[in-house]
């Protein structure tokens, strides 16, 4: 009995490691310079359908001219309120990692690259691009017409 | 999905690959809303002006307006600004009065060809008397 309880706790101990390791693997040592330090774009958002009830909104942030951080954010419209807009999903750069805010989970992250300087920031946001888009329109093409 | 709507989502891709790096990252886009955010609507050349005009009336009635003519790959920006804000807003041509003006079933191409010939931009309509948009000069752009 004894030995099957010490075989389950290295068990744990050794799923637990590799977890850790796994989170330590995915997350990159880049950290973005303070926001209040680079010079921000205007917020921008283009609709993804005729009647403008579901957008994509945009933030970059540059230091020097180089991208140091973004976000993407699927906002949908309330028919209450024009300027009223709930957030159905993101994607942005923090702890080391680019990663997704998927639908219906904001407060979990999905990683979709590991970040370790700068320029990882530029390299990944095609990439981001692709998957916000596919987003919105994935939620979009969901809705009655 | 039909066609058109594939080939707007790749041209709305597009616009947001450029703003991060390409021909859009560098540029001030003139049109603002009264929260200081820059609407962005997209249309393709070949799509009904009508469609455009309601478009962009869905977002408040005023935005930075990218059209793709996919003949030639050229994206040109119209802003669709307020009379206030147009420099040249009282000699803009009236779109409702003007006899050459593109017809009902005029495209968004064939309206980019018109506002050519109109240096002093166009005034556009709208449903409300006191708000109306004014298209001013294209500007080209290529966009990766």
């Amino acid at each position: 009995m004894a030995v099957d309880k010490n075989r389950q706790r290295h068990a744990a101990r050794r799923a637990e490691a590799a977890i850790r390791a796994a989170l330590e693997r995915e997350q990159g040592d880049y950290r973005p310079a303070p926001r209040e330090e680079c010079d921000p774009s205007p917020v921008r958002y283009m609709p993804v359908d005729d009647s403008a009830t579901l957008r994509i909104v945009t933030r970059i942030w540059r230091q020097s001219g180089r991208m140091t951080e973004f976000t993407f954010t699927v906002e949908a419209g309330d028919w209450g309120d024009a300027d009223s807009w709930e957030s159905l999903a993101r994607i942005d750069c923090k702890g080391g990692t680019c990663h997704e805010h998927p639908v219906g989970r904001l407060d979990d992250h999905v990683t979709l690259h590991r970040l370790d300087n700068i320029d990882d920031v530029q390299a990944v946001y095609p990439r981001a691009v692709s998957r916000i888009n596919e987003i919105a329109r994935m939620i979009r093409d969901r809705r009655p017409r | 999905m039909s066609v058109i709507a594939e080939r707007l989502d790749a041209f709305r891709e597009s616009i947001l690959l450029n703003l991060g790096a390409g021909a859009l990252e560098n540029e001030t886009l003139p049109v603002v809303d009264v929260q200081g955010k820059c609407p962005i609507v997209a249309a393709l050349a070949d799509e009904r002006l009508a469609v455009l005009m309601r478009r962009v009336e869905a977002v408040g009635g005023f935005a930075n307006v990218f059209i793709l003519d996919e003949e030639d790959g050229a994206v040109h920006m119209v802003p669709f600004i307020d009379r206030a804000s147009a420099l040249l807003a009282d000699s803009a041509e009236d779109l409702t009065s003007d006899a050459d003006r593109p017809g009902p079933d005029a495209t968004a191409g064939m309206f980019l060809s018109y506002l050519e010939l109109k240096p002093n931009g166009v005034l556009l309509p709208a449903r409300l008397e006191d708000d109306r948009p004014i298209a001013t000069q294209p500007r080209e752009l290529q966009l990766h």
